[in-house]
């Protein structure tokens, strides 16, 4: 696949990642808190198939790897890459302030985030191996 | 308008510090230069300007400080010192004496020990050392730091380093002035004695003009030499005098019937050198302390500071402290380092809880754009 391709097929996926949200208990309104934050492999599963119906015109490889995007890495191990890098481009945009003055003494945004995501990654499920890797491009490029 | 007033005399003031301190290194070329005397001629009058402005200034500061109660704060924590150092001194021993030398024409005469009256001469001339400090205040006013902790922190160590280096040299100079230490300025003052002494003992050594102008030339620090009124030897014409010496540039002396001229620029001259010295030293100083520790101190002490106060006072502020490998055990970095390690990730957390599922935190507006590439 070329670079492009990749990029179309996260994007793609963090499109659908939103959509576990639609099949949660009381929907879109259902509150806040952590119970949100990660979801079951039986509960993905079926949201997948749902989803799946619903977008029937996108590969269902791509909808499963979005509702996937939501389980957690320590559990499920064997997810999608797509899946691990969705959900963490997920939480890294919640945080991401376009154009962000990055005051002296303080390191840039991108590294300083995937840093503490580190220390995190139980909490969110992320892959660590994953964010050390995002951590060392984004100290190599200064994001 | 009161206050527009008051800034508008700070202004004049700072004016005032900085007119003043290119009048005492340009006053000190010149003297090195060796310019005429009518040029010196107006620098002693603006320097005595300068000194009386500032001690006028100095006693309305004290005056209004006395006024508010504050008189020591003036004094400790304002640099009253400076004021009263930069100002009171150099008017009394300095620029004072020098004017009214001028404006009554007196030199330094008479019979008494020549060398002794050189070395106050000279002692008093090391005050105007005294004047550089006034560059304290100037820097004192200078904003050029961001951080007012940085700006207060390279203001003390300048004015500590500078005041330090100014006194000393001032205290040590007039010590050294004022005692006997074998050198060329000595040499020339011992010259200066030996004249007078070795006409005294035997004074046909320059009856006559051709003796008087062998025994002249054999002394370099004499400039004439006369008999009651009669000139017996002269280094230069009169003219030459005339357009190049002021009072305090020579001394004069009596020898029996002879009056000895005697030069004391070479005097000037070394004063000026150190002088100069002293306020070319000083200005490195505080250049390369503002250059060189003040971006130091705001990089590992302020900055990390500042990056750690808004990540406690901004929900969504999450930036890392930056920890430079050279300084990792450093106090401040040892605390970045538990900021960046503790603090930060537990924030997030607790943004992501307040927040509300984390994962499903995404509106349809986020993403609007995402599938164009």
């Amino acid at each position: 696949m070329s670079p492009n391709e990749v990029t179309d097929l996260v994007k793609a996926t963090l499109l659908i990642r939103p959509s576990v949200q639609f099949f949660a208990p009381g929907g879109q309104n259902s509150g806040g808190g952590r119970n949100l934050l990660l979801i079951s492999p039986t509960f993905a599963g079926k949201v997948a198939s749902e989803a799946g119906k619903t977008l029937s015109f996108m590969p269902y490889a791509v909808v499963k790897a979005g509702v996937n995007s939501a389980l957690s890495f320590q559990d499920n191990p064997y997810m999608e890459s797509t899946a691990r890098l969705a959900a963490v481009f997920s939480h890294r945009c919640r945080n991401m302030k376009p154009g962000m003055k990055v005051d002296r003494g303080a390191e840039s945004s991108d590294k300083s985030w995937f840093n503490v995501a580190r220390k995190n990654y139980k909490f969110y499920g992320f892959d660590l191996d994953m964010l050390i890797e995002l951590h060392g491009i984004a100290a190599e490029n200064g994001w | 308008m009161k206050k527009r007033f008051i800034s508008f005399l700070e202004t004049v003031v700072t004016l005032a510090i900085v007119l003043v301190l290119l009048q005492t290194m340009t006053e000190d070329i010149l003297v090195l230069s060796g310019a005429s005397w009518t040029i010196r001629r107006v620098f002693l009058f603006t320097g005595f300007g300068f000194d009386l402005f500032f001690t006028m200034e100095f006693l309305i500061r004290s005056w209004n400080a006395l006024y508010r109660r504050s008189f020591r704060q003036y004094i400790t924590r304002e640099n009253g010192w400076v004021d009263f150092a930069a100002s009171i001194p150099l008017l009394i021993f300095t620029s004072g004496p020098a004017l009214f030398s001028l404006l009554s024409g007196a030199v330094f005469a008479g019979s008494g020990a020549l060398i002794g009256l050189l070395k106050v001469v000279k002692a008093v001339r090391m005050a105007r050392v005294l004047r550089l400090l006034r560059l304290l205040k100037i820097f004192k006013r200078i904003r050029f730091a961001d951080s007012v902790m940085v700006q207060r922190h390279t203001v003390r160590i300048v004015t500590t380093a500078a005041s330090t280096l100014i006194f000393s040299v001032t205290i040590i100079g007039t010590v050294f002035a004022l005692t006997d230490y074998p050198g060329t300025e000595n040499a020339w003052m011992i010259d200066q004695s030996a004249s007078i002494a070795s006409l005294q003992e035997r004074p046909d050594w320059a009856a006559g003009p051709d003796n008087a102008e062998v025994w002249g030339k054999s002394r370099p620090s004499v400039m004439m030499l006369k008999d009651n009124d009669w000139t017996l030897y002269a280094r230069n014409t009169d003219n030459y005098f005339a357009e190049y010496f002021g009072p305090g540039d020579y001394a004069v002396r009596q020898a029996g019937s002879y009056t000895l001229w005697f030069d004391l620029k070479p005097s000037l001259v070394s004063q000026s050198k150190l002088n100069l010295t002293v306020f070319l030293s000083t200005m490195a100083v505080v250049l390369l302390i503002m250059v060189t520790y003040s971006p130091h101190f705001a990089i590992t002490v302020s900055d990390p500071v500042n990056v750690m106060i808004r990540g406690l006072k901004e929900k969504s502020y999450n930036l890392e402290v930056s920890i430079p490998i050279e300084y990792p055990d450093d106090d401040i970095f040892r605390l970045g380092a538990a900021y960046n390690d503790e603090y930060l990730p537990l924030k997030e957390r607790n943004n992501s809880e307040d927040a509300g599922g984390g994962a499903l935190d995404i509106s349809l507006d986020d993403i609007s754009d995402l599938l164009e590439t």
